[in-house]
């Protein structure tokens, strides 16, 4: 029942990655793309707001599968997985929210669009902070995890529902939706490319990081408890 | 099936002797609909689209009190666990709480839809049985994920206080379709615009109705 100290060889591998990742993908992004020629700077937080959004769709699917797999197999380790993966994941989905309207007033003149996938991102957000709520406030450990597992699973169903809810809702209205000028993965040059790949790159192996030291940090505070437990 | 009949007829019993569910949040629902009115001014310019938005938040507030309320009253004197300590298979005691909420929900919507459609001066187009069935469908797929997550909520320590944090992002599809097909049925828009919403809020409610009752055993296992 014990824990190494330390990181894991894989981990130290990951956090070495992710420390070289970081300087190159930066460099590509500012010095070596060149500048957006209609939203000139601006356009540059894309290469950190995309990573983050794919991490955020990631990391939810990641922690409401090991939702379903702690309720099929009862193992705490699915829990625990489960629980770092939502937690970390509410960090990039702020990000997103954060990094989306701040290139959104330049390129779209306003903050905040309702459209389906900021709508729906949005709701995800929602049910993350409902999930990490939850969590705080039920005592039992593993009445704790039941109840998430039940709300991660519910929550990841609801997405694409959500999704295409929303996309009916505006859809009905004949205003116009901006959204039609982020064709992104369309004629993007090779430069803006390769930023973007190193980026989403980079992005992923942080996540794996934090989810793994989240993770053993969780997987610790039971140890402890247990421990206490057993003294007291 | 016995069980799901025992458990409803002892709720619907339980609130013809105290009538205080009912009475609450229609109250509540109430003032909601006041609160709006004072808030957003009743002279809008589509009052249909207007009336349903009132009439659905005023319902999700209301639902979610009297959700609590009905899983508290299980809860405080273990008759939960006595009941699922039972032999009754857990899906119809789920099933009769959900009914139960929404025999209630329900009633609170018979007083309060009439007084939104006079208050916001909806015209009379005539498609009542299509209302009636947006309401049903509509409080049905409220009702469903509620009943499951009030199970939840009211078991952590935050008792009531954590059901809507839980229950409104998750309902954001069915509370899109509600408010669609109802503002279609009170506008003078042709009934198949509203049947197409309706048909999405059934397709909505059969997802979340499910997706309840396949969850509800994992819930209350102990």
């Amino acid at each position: 029942m014990t824990t190494k100290t330390g990181l894991s060889r894989p981990q130290t591998a990951l956090t070495i990655l992710a420390a070289v990742g970081f300087p190159i993908s930066l460099y590509l992004i500012f010095v070596v793309t060149p500048l957006d020629a209609e939203l000139g700077f601006t356009q540059k937080i894309f290469y950190f707001h995309v990573p983050c959004a794919w991490i955020t769709y990631l990391a939810f699917f990641i922690g409401s599968g090991s939702g379903v797999a702690y309720l099929l197999r009862r193992s705490r380790r699915w829990d625990h997985l489960a629980h770092a993966s939502i937690e970390v994941g509410t960090v990039f989905t702020t990000l997103v929210l954060v990094t989306g309207p701040l290139w959104a007033r330049p390129a779209w003149g306003a903050y905040w669009v309702w459209d389906a996938r900021l709508t729906t991102t949005f709701v995800l957000w929602l049910i993350e902070i409902a999930y990490l709520l939850l969590r705080e406030f039920v005592e039992e450990p593993e009445k704790a995890a039941r109840f998430c597992a039940v709300l991660g699973l519910l929550g990841a169903l609801d997405v694409p529902v959500i999704h295409f809810s929303v996309v009916l809702w505006r859809g009905l209205h004949p205003e116009a939706v901006v959204l039609s000028q982020r064709g992104f993965a369309s004629g993007l040059p090779a430069d803006f490319l390769v930023a973007l790949v190193v980026s989403l790159a980079t992005f992923t192996v942080l996540f794996g990081v934090m989810l793994s030291l989240r993770y053993r940090v969780l997987r610790a505070t039971e140890q402890v408890d247990y421990l206490r437990c057993g003294a007291g | 099936m016995r069980v799901f009949w025992a458990i409803l007829w002892k709720d619907i019993r339980y609130e013809l002797r105290r009538r205080e569910l009912v009475a609450v949040m229609t109250v509540f629902a109430l003032l909601v609909v006041v609160i709006f009115a004072f808030a957003i001014g009743i002279r809008s310019e589509s009052p249909a689209s207007m009336a349903a938005s009132v009439l659905w938040v005023a319902t999700s507030f209301a639902g979610t009190l009297g959700l609590n309320r009905s899983l508290a009253l299980e809860r405080d004197e273990q008759c939960l666990k006595a009941l699922l300590m039972s032999p009754a298979d857990r899906t119809w005691v789920f099933l009769a709480k959900a009914t139960g909420n929404l025999v209630f929900l329900l009633a609170a919507q018979v007083i309060l839809t009439p007084l939104v459609i006079v208050l916001f001066g909806v015209e009379d187009t005539g498609h009542w049985s299509l209302l009636g069935v947006t309401l049903l469908l509509g409080s049905a797929g409220f009702v469903g994920v509620g009943t499951l997550f009030a199970t939840m909520a009211t078991s952590t320590r935050m008792r009531d206080w954590l059901l809507p944090i839980l229950l409104f992002p998750v309902e954001v599809p069915v509370l899109i379709a509600a408010v669609k097909a109802t503002a279609h049925v009170f506008s003078t828009a042709p009934p198949g615009e509203s049947t197409i919403w309706i048909a999405i809020l059934a397709a909505f409610d059969l997802i979340f109705v499910s997706m309840s009752i396949l969850s509800f055993g994992f819930v209350v296992e102990e």
